[in-house]
């Protein structure tokens, strides 16, 4: 695999000129960045935890986690992931994003087993500045409700719905992160959704 | 395109028209301006929508990425602190798997008695002792090399080990030879003895002969007769 910039971009040893290295590796794809971080870049993995840090916890709060828990997994994964980084195998079949993203979904479903665990539904939602009180409140209110809905849907169907509807994922790499075709992603959707449109008929 | 189907091809596309095929888009429109719940059914879903796809992440990202890379650099401290140990202290290994309890944990060290484990323990000295005539030599003779590194006890070394071999030879011969030359001392000592008996005993039958006529007529067997087989006459 390529390792983009190795020549012109200093090691990690070398402090001098950061700003300037990070700006390239900035612009590097996410290829050329896991081909340095596999080798012990760590300021590259900082860049590929800069481009995923919000998908990773967006995810995580989206499958039901509070504020605190979302960003705790995301921090566990990034750890995790460059603990292990000697595991990523660029030829498997998925892609870096895919595979950091199917830990995550994976870690979430772990904590949300454990019998501790507190759904954060009713607990956490982030509010828009920018609204008026009442709108906040109604808008909350809607959180709310949406989120009790997701919680009435199937495993599958939560982490499909929640998946497709991260900006950050193409269909395709939803599908992969779920390990199923895309096919086989639209029917599960499908039946999320018309799940979901009958549970919020009923709360 | 009835209510019904509108709600299948809501469940199926998605809950915004924009990723409808074109044909199917033109028809749900056409509903959507006749029909007032398929209306507001769509309007519902497209706020859900909304909220779903809405980022919840407000920025100020920087402090949890340094967290993270903090996190990082405690674990990999932590990985190499356990790597050293386990190469610096080979009972590190039993240690970890001895769950022997250790019921004088809870004293101090300098109530409790020496357990065996520590490096102040008195029967075997961490540090040998060293000669008092040569500091390079010490006490206990067994990390000194430099005797053993000298022209005179390679010399002895070869000379006294075949000087004591021919010396056990020698010594096994003479002390066979001595065994067998009393062996044989004994045998003749025997032999004369035995010789002497007969002598004395035929004596004593002629004396005997002598002194008492009567036992002509009954001979006694001598024993030397008893050991040659002869009958009686």
């Amino acid at each position: 695999m390529s390792v983009g910039l190795r020549g012109a971009v200093p090691t990690s040893s070398d402090t001098s000129d950061i700003p300037a290295v990070s700006e390239v590796l900035s612009e590097l794809d996410d290829n050329s960045l896991v081909a340095r971080m596999v080798q012990g870049d760590k300021r590259a993995y900082r860049v590929v935890v800069e481009r995923y840090y919000r998908g990773i916890v967006g995810i995580a709060r989206r499958m039901g986690l509070t504020g605190g828990d979302a960003e705790d997994v995301a921090q566990d994964v990034f750890v995790r992931v460059w603990l292990h980084r000697e595991k990523w195998r660029a030829d498997g079949g998925a892609t870096f994003k895919t595979w950091l993203y199917r830990v995550a979904v994976n870690r979430v479903i772990d904590i949300k087993r454990k019998p501790q665990f507190v759904d954060g539904a009713e607990l956490d939602e982030v509010p828009d500045e920018a609204m008026s009180a009442v709108d906040r409140l109604a808008q909350h209110q809607e959180f709310k409700r949406l989120r009790l809905a997701i919680k009435k849907l199937s495993d599958q169907q939560q982490i499909a719905i929640n998946l497709f509807y991260d900006r950050e994922l193409s269909n395709q790499e939803a599908a992969s992160i779920m390990g199923v075709s895309v096919n086989a992603m639209e029917s599960l959707l499908k039946r999320a959704r018309k799940r979901l449109r009958e549970e919020l008929k009923t709360i | 395109m009835k209510i019904e189907r509108f709600e299948e091809l809501l469940d199926q596309y998605g809950w915004d028209l924009a990723s409808w095929p074109d044909a199917l888009r033109r028809e749900a429109n056409v509903l959507i301006a006749q029909d007032a719940q398929a209306a507001e059914m769509l309007k519902s879903l497209r706020s859900v929508e909304d909220l779903l796809s809405d980022d919840p992440l407000p920025l100020g990202k920087h402090k949890a990425i340094d967290d993270i890379f903090a996190a990082i650099e405690a674990q990999e401290a932590q990985s190499s602190d356990a790597r050293d140990n386990s190469e610096t202290d080979p009972a590190q290994s039993f240690a970890s798997i001895d769950d022997r309890p250790r019921s004088r944990a809870h004293l101090s060290a300098a109530s409790a008695a020496p357990t065996g484990e520590s490096p102040a323990r008195k029967t075997y000295p961490a540090k040998p002792a060293t000669s008092p005539v040569n500091q390079a030599i010490t006490g206990d003779g067994a990390h000194y090399g430099g005797r053993a590194k000298g022209a005179l006890y390679q010399l002895g070394r070869g000379v006294f080990s075949g000087v004591g071999m021919v010396v056990c030879v020698l010594a096994g011969f003479a002390f066979g030879v001595a065994m067998t030359v009393q062996e044989g001392q004994q045998v003749t000592a025997q032999a004369d003895e035995v010789e002497m008996i007969d002598l004395l005993e035929n004596h004593l039958y002629v004396i005997d002969q002598m002194t008492n006529p009567d036992d002509l007529q009954k001979p006694e067997m001598t024993k030397s007769d008893q050991a040659q087989g002869v009958q009686p006459q």
